[in-house]
């Protein structure tokens, strides 16, 4: 329901600026898909009192919409063992799928250099556990962040873009306080129940920004290339607190539709 | 200009590392004491109801602590300090094979009071293991019109399947369900099982799950009920035998058949360990642990923790009783159907 409320405001804001784009200019699409590398840090008090860090390959699928205005849909993956304690000897499964959806409307347009202000869904789940569910923990963030963005073209093929993304909306769901309480247990075959058992969230409890830059080479009258650098930092306040720290660098190949 | 602008960024993102997490725990013996009798004071939830001064502990065991220490020392000062506990759900592990069970002399004792073995070659004509479940087989008393179910942890696939066994067993006039070294697992599967004996819907106990940094904070009661059962219930005699290692899920299912007029409880006082243990917890130093994290309490609000569930007849086997081949629990359970009901 609360995923629900949120895409549909979106779709809302999307129509709306459709319409008004359709009388402007063709629009260019492009289906993607990138692979890259995500150095990740994470201190999850719930989980434990140390701190998991390690390193994964992650995988993209993503549909761009470029005309005056621009549309993001991508589906991102990673799953990685992150390692804690005296030599490393903790192994922690994780596991991170994402989906978002981002629209930015251009606020300076036929220049060479753009700005452009917009919004973004995202459901991001975080998933880690150890020997089995001996251990686990979660962070299910979904909601809408506003996001603003800046483009430079560097020639007819080459352009620079970079992105931040700043969470207003977003429903949290995190474990209890002592990690399991009897709703856990009473739904530990439905997991989906449990990381969807979320709240909305004050910018005081949970705190995230995302910042993207990517390099976008035309090689061909079909195809792009595209190199991608991505920060994320999320901290959430309420007990239990979570800190993390991800860099990621990828590319990705696109292809004009 | 181009590597210099990489090594910038490098060591920017290097500094905003330490700038958004701290720096990690570090791996001192004094530390690794700090985390795991803080963590505990935290999120451990019978304090209370097993009477301990947790900050009296400290001021004892803290003063034996030094980083000059060795492990081996550190192991000791933490095992001593939750053996207070008396809990066996709270276990320290080295990581390489060893741990520390907290109050489990008497549980690790009772495993050289039964002989599976005797069991089967003396009191049983036949055993049948249910495939799909872990330690759970049935069989007919020798001689006697009674059945057999040893059932040794909750935590099969398909409790179910108990039903299938309740249909094998119905014609005899009472059956002895032995629940001698059972390790617990999943209290759903407990209640699902009592199913098949149920008599009706009881009110038979609360949990409430610790939630705060007092040690007297809980989340709501949540009630728990036995299962009614509209179908087939077994509702003759059933007498449960129980030993010092039927523990937790194996407790809440004593909880369950114990609300039911035609069970009667043999054998030895029960772990006394209800709690759901807490996800495995982490220190520096590569050792983990785990601890209870919750109450139950009786309608009546009283709790079994530490106490475990006292027969209603109490008869235990020695190591010299198995030695010669005599399981005294199992033949005062046939005695105790004779003396009652005149089965035999």
């Amino acid at each position: 329901m609360k995923v629900s409320v949120s895409i549909v405001i979106l779709i809302s804001f999307l129509k709306i600026s459709a319409f008004a784009q359709e009388q402007e200019s063709l629009p260019m699409n492009y289906l993607g898909i990138g692979v890259g590398y995500s150095f990740d840090r994470i201190k999850d008090v719930n989980f434990s009192p140390l701190q998991q860090h390690g390193s994964s390959l992650f995988y993209s699928i993503f549909y761009e919409r470029h005309a005056e205005n621009t549309l993001k849909i991508s589906i991102k993956y990673s799953d990685t063992i992150l390692k804690s304690g005296r030599s490393n000897r903790f192994k922690s499964s994780t596991y991170n799928p994402s989906v978002s959806v981002t629209y930015l409307k251009n606020l300076s347009p036929e220049q060479s250099s753009n700005l452009y202000i917009g919004g973004t869904y995202e459901l991001n789940i975080l998933y880690m556990d150890w020997n089995g569910q001996d251990a686990f923990s979660y962070l299910s963030t979904n909601g809408l962040s506003v996001s603003a963005a800046i483009s430079k073209q560097l020639t007819s093929e080459k352009n620079l873009e970079s992105t931040i993304s700043i969470p207003v909306i977003q429903f949290l769901s995190r474990p209890p306080y002592n990690g399991i309480d009897e709703y856990i247990i009473e739904n530990q075959d439905d997991p989906l129940k449990i990381i969807f058992n979320s709240d909305l969230v004050s910018f005081k409890d949970y705190k995230s920004i995302r910042w993207n830059i990517n390099y976008n080479h035309e090689i061909s009258n079909r195809l792009n290339w595209k190199v991608d650098y991505d920060l994320n930092i999320q901290k959430v306040e309420k007990a239990p607190t979570f800190t993390s720290l991800s860099n990621r660098i990828s590319t990705s190949l696109l292809y004009k539709l | 200009m181009k590597k210099l602008t990489l090594l910038l960024m490098m060591a920017s993102l290097s500094s905003c590392t330490n700038l958004i997490l701290d720096e990690d725990e570090p791996n001192t013996q004094s530390n690794n004491f700090e985390i795991f009798w803080n963590d505990f004071d935290k999120h451990y939830s019978l304090f209370t109801i097993r009477n301990i001064n947790w900050g009296e502990l400290y001021e004892t065991y803290r003063p034996q602590i030094n980083d000059n220490i060795s492990d081996e020392e550190l192991w000791n000062i933490l095992s001593n300090l939750i053996e207070h506990l008396d809990d066996s759900h709270t276990v320290l592990y080295d990581g390489n094979g060893n741990r520390y069970r907290s109050g489990y002399t008497l549980n690790q004792q009772s495993t050289t009071e039964i002989s599976e073995e005797l069991i089967v070659s003396k009191y049983l004509d036949s055993v049948t293991e249910v495939p799909s479940e872990d330690h759970l087989s049935f069989g007919k008393v020798k001689d006697k019109d009674i059945g057999y179910i040893y059932l040794g942890t909750m935590d099969g696939q398909n409790p179910a399947a108990i039903d299938n066994v309740i249909n094998e067993l119905k014609d005899y006039k009472a059956i002895i369900l032995d629940l001698r070294q059972n390790t617990g697992g999943d209290d759903r599967y407990s209640s699902r099982i009592a199913k098949a004996f149920s008599d009706g819907e009881h009110f038979i106990y609360t949990v409430q799950t610790r939630n705060g940094l007092d040690h007297d904070d809980f989340d709501e009661k949540k009630e728990y009920r036995t299962y009614s059962n509209e179908e087939n219930p077994y509702l003759k005699p059933v007498v449960v035998l129980t030993d010092r290692k039927t523990i937790s899920a194996g407790e809440i299912f004593l909880l369950h058949m114990k609300s039911f007029e035609q069970v009667v409880q043999i054998g030895d006082t029960t772990a006394g360990d209800f709690s759901t243990v807490s996800n495995m917890r982490f220190l520096p130093n590569a050792w983990h642990y785990q601890y209870s994290i919750q109450k139950f309490l009786l309608p009546n609000g009283e709790s079994l923790d530490g106490i475990g569930h006292a027969p209603d007849i109490y008869v235990k086997n020695s190591q010299a009783d198995i030695s010669a081949s005599n399981d005294k629990v199992l033949e005062k359970a046939i005695q105790y159907l004779f003396d009652e009901y005149q089965i035999r």
